[in-house]
């Protein structure tokens, strides 16, 4: 089962890079947003946001795998306390990411009014993607790391013998359920907003 | 047989903490919609605004209560069943006190 999963996730790891680099192949792209030469900065990197975003939901429903498994044969323990830690990882990158984006949204480190993502969004016909979507999503995806935190300390908490206890394993279920639903969230207003207005 | 065993005390002040973290940082956000003296006093950073103070005091008041009760709870048998209740009363509350339209009730002029 563990030479699957390494399998896996090398294959997971290999396409992403694939991926990555072929963004190199991209000439002018990101022309008619700020300047041809951002999608190599703003835009690339709110492209990894997003998918690592992405990466942290199906993250989640590794976990939750190693749940179920646990539940049918007694194994997935170590799935369980090796998934929840590297959830927290990026569900902390995920945020930092998070944070600097949101400093273009608003601007950049220049402030300049009129031309931030922001300014564009509040004179629009739909103000409310930022006045209530992004008002929310900044705080929202902050939530989350906290959350997986309370994951962790659980399976920390009582180690080994989180298999057979019923109380723990429904006190990880039920902050597994809240960081999938607080993470599907933010993701969601994450799409909506870069589809109003690229950063 | 196990539960009775393992000592929650770490985990219940965990979730205490997480619960004010979450908290402090709806309050916060709260406080500087409704007052521009307060918004301007939680600006740390120029390009996040109010945000970045709103999120750093809100990580170290929480961080603050999770190590204090830590050392405090490690030794002692708690049931940590009553902090999962107050992490998520806590988690709804703050997700509550940042949706712009809840604080617009509270907004006088």
């Amino acid at each position: 089962m563990n030479k699957i999963i390494k399998k896996a996730v090398l294959s997971a790891m290999v396409s992403s890079g694939l991926f990555i680099c072929m963004t190199a192949l991209v000439h002018g792209a990101g022309a008619g947003t700020a300047a041809p030469s951002s999608f190599y900065g703003h835009e690339i990197f709110a492209v990894l946001h997003g998918f690592l975003g992405l990466l942290l939901i199906m993250g989640l429903m590794l976990v939750l795998g190693g749940l179920i498994q646990m539940k049918i044969n007694g194994n997935g323990f170590r799935m369980i306390k090796v998934g929840t830690a590297m959830l927290l990882v990026s569900s902390v990158i995920l945020a930092l990411s998070g944070i600097y984006l949101y400093s273009l949204y608003r601007g950049g480190s220049e402030g300049t009014p009129g031309s931030s993502a922001r300014s564009i969004i509040k004179a629009s016909s739909r103000p409310w993607v930022h006045g209530i979507m992004m008002e929310m999503k900044e705080f929202i995806g902050v939530y989350v790391p906290i959350i997986i935190a309370m994951m962790y300390v659980v399976v920390k908490t009582y180690g080994a013998g989180f298999v057979e206890n019923k109380k723990a394993r429904t006190m990880f279920t039920i902050l597994l359920a809240l960081a999938v639903v607080w993470t599907v969230v933010t993701f969601g207003f994450g799409a909506f907003i870069t589809k109003t207005v690229p950063l | 047989m196990t539960e009775d065993i393992i000592n929650e005390g770490k985990l219940l002040a965990a979730y205490i903490g997480g619960g004010v973290m979450l908290l402090a940082i709806g309050i916060l956000n709260v406080a500087s919609e409704l007052s521009e003296s307060a918004g301007k006093a939680l600006e740390l950073y120029k390009p996040l605004g109010a945000y970045s103070g709103k999120i750093t005091f809100g990580l170290i008041c929480g961080a603050v209560v999770w190590g204090i009760l830590h050392f405090v709870l490690k030794d002692k048998k708690a049931d940590a069943k009553s902090g999962l209740y107050f992490f998520i009363a806590a988690l709804l509350l703050a997700t509550l006190f940042v949706f712009t339209p809840f604080i617009k009730l509270f907004e006088t002029d």
